[in-house]
């Protein structure tokens, strides 16, 4: 086993240098800016934490970031999930393979790349607002980007690929004879949809869920980028802390506000998930 | 119902897939309350036949009717029929009360009702002491008894199983196929089951279809099959291992001459010329070489040793045949000269 100990020793000294920079910021939160300068000072104590959860301001980011986060996940999953089971199930294999290859082609392109294009897409000589006028839809251009909603979009386009590519798994290895024992049962394509298929990859859809709502609650670029200022998520209201306002204690403080926030909720998660396949699991190797 | 309504009737079915053909014309009639199994190597168009019954499949041409009543076309899910899967296929977010309810929910029938149903469903293939638990935490027996009575409990018209005991260890298989034949006699249900093995479907039967290539190549009840095989392939998937090609010869009286030169006089009707001699390896029995009901003689090639029998390799001239021969002391020595006295009854040709 020396061997084998051996090399858990880069690996210790990895770990020691990421939670070493979090504990330096961390321990920076209890103190205090220095006034005119981006140092801090001492001594320790918890005033940038109360300035935090008595600041309305503060407060409302938060919780907008975290009902944001949290509309996307679901958007995620409502429109992925379908996605996926047309990936794993459709009959025709064009359509598969089109929707994995767009699925994993929006995967590699960056995405700041990506905002751009939304940008081009959205905005109100954009494509789409041009399609809707000579539609005679609407008689003014609709105001897509540089709010919550162009956000909303960009945001989705982004995660979709991770959610579907988790549960996409997932339905593949529901065996299709437990699909079509449902069929056989009784249950129309329906019914077997969504009490059977949709069951069985419950566990998957939480974590394919919590991968989502983790993007989503840390997006940055998207809200600096399509937001024009009127969408600011915590990150973006952590980076102005930072760089517009120089203070790194309230920042760090701050960011200590939002991690907790965000391992609690993705704890939520993965107890709903253990929760949900609490008996499922084949114990002792039994088939 | 009239009594001559076949529960099922297939008339003039196939399936192709693309070029190949799957399934080829098969015509068929199942009276009520028997059971029949598709019988046939791995690839003859079993499973393909089943799904076709059960509605996962569309067939390529023919009819099939249930009770009279053409079923073609019924999706899946309004056939009335039930299918127990190869891997079983429980819900496996269900426990096994819930497994066996599942049919029960769809057809609007009252709670109170469910629970009697399910619970009698679980006793008839004893399983009422697991109903709590979930598929993950059965064995692969205990599985397949939920299986069954999940199906059995929305009563359907034609019970349908692919391979039900090919997860099996042998000693289980055997256990529960005599109590799957009990259970169909009981219940008087409609069966059928397909098996690539024998010696299950001879167990099983009221009737025994035995494919080959997408085509029926034998229909008839169990004992007829073991006794007269309609021709050398049905012949050879029985376990008739000794099949030998020679001549019907006819100088006087009818013989069939051996390969090597000798002949054996037969009883047959068939026309003079190329034919097949099939022969099981128990119905050839040990004589003096030179006695008068001693038909034939060779060498013995090889012995083996199975269970209370002892299986010997005879060379007769052009041909080896097998004999299965009870064991009295060590039994014949290889190269030791033997007679074999054929049963006239037991044997069986073929035109080639
Ligand atoms: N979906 C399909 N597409 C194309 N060919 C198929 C399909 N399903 C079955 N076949 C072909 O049809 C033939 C019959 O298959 P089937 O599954 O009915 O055989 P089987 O008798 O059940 O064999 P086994 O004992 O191995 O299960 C095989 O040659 C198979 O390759
Ligand atoms: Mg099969």
């Amino acid at each position: 086993m020396k061997g084998g100990a051996l090399l858990l020793v880069p690996m210790a000294v990895l770990m020691a240098l990421f939670f070493g920079a979090f504990a330096v910021f961390g321990f920076v939160s209890f103190l205090q800016p220095a006034s005119g300068t981006p140092g801090y000072q001492g001594p320790p104590g918890l005033a940038n934490y109360v300035r935090f959860v008595t600041d309305p301001a503060a407060l409302a980011i938060l919780g907008e970031t975290i009902v944001f986060a949290v509309v996307v996940t679901l958007a995620s999953i409502l429109l992925g999930y379908p996605l996926a089971y047309i990936m794993a199930r459709s009959p025709y294999r064009v359509v598969r393979s089109l929707l994995l290859g767009a699925l994993v082609l929006t995967f590699l392109s960056g995405s700041i790349n990506r905002a751009y294009g939304w940008l081009i897409l959205l905005g109100r000589r954009g494509v789409v607002n041009d399609a809707l006028l000579a539609l005679g839809l609407v008689d003014r251009p609709v105001a897509l980007v540089y709010n919550w909603t162009g956000v909303f979009i960009a945001l989705l386009h982004f995660t979709l690929p991770y959610f579907a590519l988790t549960v996409f798994g997932s339905i593949r290895s529901v065996p299709m004879q437990v699909e079509e024992a449902a069929r056989d049962l009784g249950a129309g394509a329906f019914t077997t949809f969504f009490r059977i298929t949709v069951p069985i990859t419950v566990p998957a859809i939480i974590s394919g869920g919590a991968l989502v709502f983790s993007l989503a609650i840390s997006a940055f670029a998207f809200p600096l980028l399509l937001g024009g200022g009127r969408v600011r998520l915590i990150s973006n209201y952590i980076y102005d802390q930072l760089f517009v306002a120089f203070n790194l204690p309230f920042a760090a403080a701050s960011s200590v506000i939002f991690l907790v926030v965000a391992i609690a909720t993705l704890c939520l998660f993965f107890w709903l998930e253990r929760f949900a396949t609490r008996r499922r699991i084949p114990r002792g190797g039994a088939a | 119902m009239p009594a001559d309504v076949a529960a099922l009737e297939l008339a003039g079915l196939r399936k192709n897939y693309g070029g190949q053909t799957a399934v080829r014309e098969v015509d068929l009639r199942l009276p009520r309350g028997a059971l029949l199994t598709l019988l046939g190597p791995s690839g003859c168009g079993k499973s393909t036949l089943l799904r076709m019954i059960a509605g996962f499949v569309e067939p390529s041409a023919g009819d099939i009717r249930i009770n009279g009543r053409s079923v073609l076309s019924l999706r899946p899910e309004r056939r009335p029929t039930a299918m127990v899967f190869q891997s079983y296929a429980l819900f496996p977010h269900m426990t096994v009360f819930d497994n066996v309810a599942f049919g029960l929910h769809l057809r609007a029938t009252p709670r109170a009702e469910i629970a009697d149903k399910v619970r009698r469903a679980l006793a008839l293939v004893r399983m009422d002491a697991f109903e709590a638990r979930f598929p993950s935490e059965l064995s692969g027996g205990q599985q397949q008894r939920v299986a069954l009575a999940r199906c059995l409990v929305v009563e359907p018209e034609i019970l349908l199983l692919d391979e039900p005991f090919g997860a099996l260890d042998r000693h289980l298989r055997e256990e529960m196929q005599v109590e799957m034949r009990k259970l169909q006699r009981q219940l008087g249900v409609t069966m059928v089951v397909v098996t690539h093995d024998q010696e299950e479907a001879l167990v099983l039967s009221d009737y025994i279809a035995v494919m080959r290539a997408g085509a029926i190549e034998q229909f008839a009840e169990p004992i007829e099959l073991y006794d007269r095989p309609a021709n050398r392939f049905v012949a050879s998937f029985m376990g008739v291992s000794n099949l030998v090609d020679g001549m019907i010869e006819r100088t006087g009286r009818t013989s069939f001459r051996f390969p090597g030169g000798a002949a054996l006089p037969v009883d047959s009707d068939l026309p003079t010329g190329p034919a097949t001699l099939a022969l099981r390896p128990e119905s050839l029995r040990f004589c003096l070489p030179d006695d008068d009901g001693c038909h034939l003689a060779g060498t013995v090639a090889f012995t083996s040793l199975v269970g209370s029998r002892l299986s010997c390799e005879i060379d007769v001239g052009g041909a080896v045949l097998t004999a299965l021969v009870p064991r009295h002391g060590s039994g014949p020595a290889i190269g030791e000269r033997v007679g074999l006295a054929i049963a006239a009854e037991q044997l069986q040709l073929f035109a080639r």
